[in-house]
């Protein structure tokens, strides 16, 4: 991996970054991921549809998620589903770390005396 | 969590509505992912239900997302095939033109071999659109050079003329009396520059040596060439001390009388010509090509006064706006200078002077012409278009098989709708090329047609910018044409088309426009047929007004008196009068007369008082005024009504007297007994001492109908003072009158010798029928009505050739239909009916759409209309069933061609 690359693929939105997160336990459809980023995080902003396939395409782009298949749902309709691919899975560390770093940046920062 | 959360929405319209709206964004996502996308929107609903506000947020948030996003979403499905870059999208912007230009030209290369290969089409195609944007092109020269283009002097912008309006009045008119002038004058404005002069042009006598001409003559105030912002290329133009009532008698030469007089000797200044009768000293020579207000050959000194002439409305005033002088400045101290004016002045009503463009008055009588004139090659216009239009979709039918090809190899339907777009600009620059040649022979047309009308001065060419223009129009013209018969090429059904082998394919829509088409071109004619209607009863209206006298035999020769020699009562008398006598001498004359006027022109309008009768409340006391000879009214045979005529006991030491006409009568004296009263005008008291028929004359107060029978008074020429007649022949050329005995164009040549004799440096204008007068009269109503008719008669034939094409091709397409009606025993009549019937009916709902349009566009020509409505229902009724008769006859035809064919031959056709 070159570093443009690297660079390209590791910039992740908080939004990309939750899609991620959510294909990194189990392949889903653009419908699953939006309902499960919710769950995890009930006070965040709603997820949109046109937004969200406009990140799933940029990510499918840049070669962090890929097409993983159909499923077919309770009605016998055929959703296409998106699974994380080994680029993805790396850029989720790293994009982990660096949140990491950050969070610790925040705690040093809410805990120094005035 | 499991994609069975999402269960049947249970707001299941807002859903589809939802859905629906995804259609904006690309096919491959909402195909794959529509679904999931309404389901998340739906769970967004379930999730802000009950609130009212928390629903409407969710829906302009879904709004916004795919405003927002919608734009940046690649044309794939998702993540599929992985972000490929067209070779096209890393194109410079410069080998992305040279690329379109290729394929552009390309087309056109391919579309001119097709036009080539078909050429009936495209000759009959190209002459159309010759005819039709030629006849555009013609006016459009017109229109750019009286009304588009800058008048031909330095800053035209700056130039303005005042005008002259009441506070109660509608607009202002730029006919100022002295008072005015002197006003503006006077008030000495840091603001603009000012300069009076005559609007008007005479006809003056030149003499140079032994011989006399006639020259135009205009006169202007000092400094009025140099408001135009040109001065005299030679010498100096008039000074003000040159510009008093006794001023030096001196003259500005045009550059085409400097080279005929002088042949272009500059000693000419300071030399003299014998101008009127008296010589003028020669102080400046005009730049060539160079032009007043009215074309003149030479300009005198204005001399403006408050009295006589300066009494009326007869200047007009220039102003040239100094340097930046914002023109809301300018009207606003012509406006404290018409304040002042009022507060002088004892009539209660309030003068208001204002400004008005030079540019916008100059070209102010055509400006109305030329609106029209345009509005009806327009239409012509848009008939070709239709016209080509249909026979561009009727050849899409044809090329069915050859655009299924095409797109069944892989052109897209963009590329077939370029291929026709080129193919009728193509088409379009063929047609503009040919309507270069037709517009000169017409722009010729218009200026012989209209030279009596318009005052045409400046050349008038086919030049860079009227190409430029013509180009315009042609463009616009083959979007207009071309664009319809593209798309519905392009809608091409490749299976059928490729079955049917040629001949159908195009998907059934084609009908629809055809049907479009005819109502189009139906409506689009009944508009202009019904406003050349309008014109052309205007014109017979006013062409069949009773005269009042009798015009057969009646011949007319008329000489400017504006000379030194003839400035008494006397000189004038004695000219008429020995003229007279040379031609009674002839055998074919019957009697001769001179007088101020001839019937059919405009006369001189005087003020005059009554003596001993009263004028009705708010009546304005003028009247048309002519001083006659005796045997006036008997030579031009207008009927004495009461009393007696003015003969030659009216002598100049006898009672003053006057003759009025029933006109006058009428409006003053309550239709009463006229004879017998006396009245104040053309300087004395007179005994109204009979009362004649009325004779139309063209109109120049009062009414704006174009000729009337007006109030006039005629008095003899023996009773007028010098003075009266020296103003009045600053305006009016007098004639004299001869009826003849037979045909009076052989005579034309006998009475031009007996007058030359009378005095051989005064030149006469050549003799004139009075019936010629007469017509020249209606010069303008005849001019629209020719034109106008033209154009429609034009349209009409187009339209019908349009139909019977749109009805050719739709009963030649129906031909195994109608084959089978008749094989199974329907009749030849009904087969008929079939195929002409539908057009026939789209011909009516035409005739009664361009009847709603002929109601809207007639309000627009009201003003040039007499003696007819603009709602005439003659005129309607009678276009509306011509045009539809027109276009069943041409529906007819092809049908009964159809039904004549053997019904076994059509069958065994495919």
């Amino acid at each position: 991996m070159t570093e443009t690359t690297m660079d390209r693929q590791v910039k992740l939105s908080m939004l990309e970054t939750q899609v991620l997160m959510v294909l990194a336990r189990d392949d889903l459809h653009g419908y699953g991921i939006a309902l499960e980023i919710q769950r995890r995080d009930p006070g965040g902003p709603r997820i949109y549809p046109t937004n969200l396939y406009r990140r799933l395409h940029d990510l499918a782009d840049r070669g962090l998620i890929a097409n993983a298949g159909t499923e077919l749902d309770d009605k016998g309709r055929a959703r296409k589903t998106f699974a994380l691919t080994d680029v993805g899975r790396e850029a989720l560390s790293t994009q982990t770390e660096r949140l990491a770093g950050f969070v610790d940046e925040l705690r040093a920062a809410e805990g120094s005396p005035e | 969590m499991s994609p069975s959360e999402q269960s049947t929405s249970p707001f299941p319209r807002q859903a589809a509505a939802y859905r629906r709206l995804l259609r904006v964004l690309p096919g491959p996502l909402v195909r794959d992912h529509g679904d999931d996308m309404a389901a998340l929107f739906s769970h967004h609903l379930i999730d802000a239900h009950p609130s009212f506000i928390a629903w409407l947020n969710v829906w302009f948030a879904a709004l916004g997302d795919i405003a927002r996003h919608g734009p940046r979403l690649p044309r794939r499905p998702v993540g599929a095939p992985g972000p490929h870059r067209s070779p096209r999208q890393d194109m410079t912007m410069n080998e992305r033109l040279r690329t379109l230009a290729a394929t552009l030209l390309r087309d056109a290369a391919y579309g001119i071999r097709l036009l080539r290969k078909d050429w009936t089409f495209t000759l009959t195609a190209t002459l159309i659109l010759g005819l039709a944007i030629g006849a555009n092109t013609a006016v459009f020269s017109f229109v750019d050079t009286y009304m588009l283009r800058p008048l031909p002097y330095p800053d035209p912008d700056r130039l303005a003329l005042v005008t002259r309006g009441y506070e109660d009045g509608g607009p202002g008119v730029e006919w100022v009396n002295g008072g005015v002038w002197e006003a503006v004058r006077d008030a000495r404005s840091d603001a603009f520059e000012a300069a009076v002069y005559s609007g008007m042009r005479t006809a003056a006598n030149l003499a140079t040596g032994s011989t006399a001409t006639t020259v135009a003559l205009q006169r202007v105030g000092a400094g009025y060439f140099g408001a135009l912002g040109v001065p005299p290329a030679l010498g100096r133009e008039f000074d003000t001390q040159e510009d008093l009532p006794d001023g030096a008698a001196v003259c500005v030469l045009s550059h085409a009388l400097w080279q005929r007089l002088f042949n272009g000797d500059p000693a000419a200044i300071g030399d003299s010509v014998l101008l009127r009768g008296e010589p003028h000293a020669v102080v400046g020579i005009m730049p060539e090509g160079f032009r007043s207000s009215a074309t003149a050959d030479l300009w005198v000194p204005l001399r403006p006064t408050t009295t006589g002439e300066g009494g009326g409305s007869n200047y007009r005033i220039l102003l040239r706006l100094h340097g930046s002088t914002p023109w809301a400045e300018a009207e606003a101290e012509l406006g404290a200078v018409g304040q002042g004016l009022s507060e002088r002045a004892s009539e209660g009503r309030r003068v208001i002077l204002s400004l008005a463009p030079l540019q916008a008055r100059d070209a102010g009588g055509l400006r109305t012409m030329m609106t029209l004139l345009s509005a009806a090659v327009s239409m012509v216009l848009l008939i070709a278009c239709v016209n080509v239009s249909g026979l561009l979709l009727a050849r899409g039918n044809i090329r069915g098989r050859e655009i299924a090809t095409r797109m069944a190899i892989g052109g897209g339907r963009a590329a077939i709708i370029r291929q026709f777009v080129v193919e009728s600009v193509v088409l379009a620059m063929a047609g503009g090329l040919a309507g270069i040649l037709f517009a000169r022979g017409m722009m010729r047309a218009i200026e012989v047609l209209g030279s009596n009308v318009m005052n045409v001065w400046r050349p008038v060419s086919l030049d860079m910018r009227v190409m430029l223009g013509t180009a315009a129009i042609s463009l616009c013209t083959a979007l207009l044409f071309g664009l319809a018969p593209a798309l519905q090429a392009s809608r091409v059904n490749i299976h059928d088309a490729l079955r049917a082998g040629g001949g159908r394919g195009v998907a059934g829509g084609s009908g629809r426009w055809r049907k479009l088409m005819v109502i189009a071109e139906v409506g689009l004619c009944v508009v202009l047929l019904v406003a050349a209607g309008l014109l052309l009863r205007t014109f017979l209206y006013l062409q069949g007004l009773e005269p009042g006298f009798d015009p057969q035999g009646v011949v007319s020769v008329s000489a400017s008196l504006q000379d030194a020699r003839y400035e008494t009562r006397e000189a004038a008398e004695q000219l008429f009068n020995s003229g007279l006598e040379r031609v009674r001498e002839l055998p074919e004359t019957i009697s001769a007369t001179a007088a101020l006027g001839l019937p059919y022109q405009r006369l001189l309008n005087l003020g005059f008082r009554p003596l001993d009768f009263e004028l009705d409340e708010g009546t304005n006391p003028i009247t048309n005024v002519v001083y006659v000879s005796p045997d006036y009214f008997a030579t031009l045979g207008v009927p004495l009504l009461d009393g007696r005529g003015i003969d030659a006991s009216d002598a100049h030491d006898s009672v003053p007297v006057a003759v009025v006409n029933q006109a006058f009568a009428d409006a003053f004296m309550g239709g009463g007994v006229a004879v017998g009263h006396a009245l104040t005008t053309a300087g004395g008291d007179r005994q109204i001492i009979g009362v004649v028929g009325n004779v139309k004359q063209r109109n120049s107060f009062g009414s704006s109908h174009p000729v009337d029978d007006t109030q006039t008074v005629f008095v003899p020429v023996s009773q007028v003072s010098g003075e009266f007649l020296k103003l009045v022949h600053t305006w009016f050329a007098p004639s004299w009158i001869v009826r003849f005995s037979g045909d009076p164009r052989v005579a034309i040549p006998a009475i031009e010798r007996a007058l030359g004799g009378v005095d051989p440096l005064l030149p006469l204008a050549s003799p004139r029928l009075v019936a010629d007068v007469q017509a020249e009269a209606v010069s303008v109503q005849r001019f629209l009505a020719t034109l106008v008719g033209t154009l429609a008669a034009v349209a009409v034939v187009l339209a019908a050739l349009g139909i019977y094409g749109l009805v050719a091709s739709t009963v030649a397409e129906r031909r195994r239909e109608i084959g089978i009606r008749l094989a199974l025993g329907a009749r030849a009549g009904h087969a008929v009916s079939i195929a002409a019937l539908p057009s026939i009916r789209l011909a009516m709902i035409g005739g009664v759409l361009g009847i709603g349009g002929s109601l809207a566009a007639s309000r627009g020509l009201r003003a040039m209309l007499w003696g007819v409505a603009p709602n005439d229902p003659w005129t309607y009724a009678g276009v509306t069933i011509g045009l539809v008769t027109a276009a069943a006859i041409a529906s007819l035809i092809p049908a009964a061609r159809a039904a004549r064919v053997d019904p076994a031959q059509t069958l065994r056709v495919e």
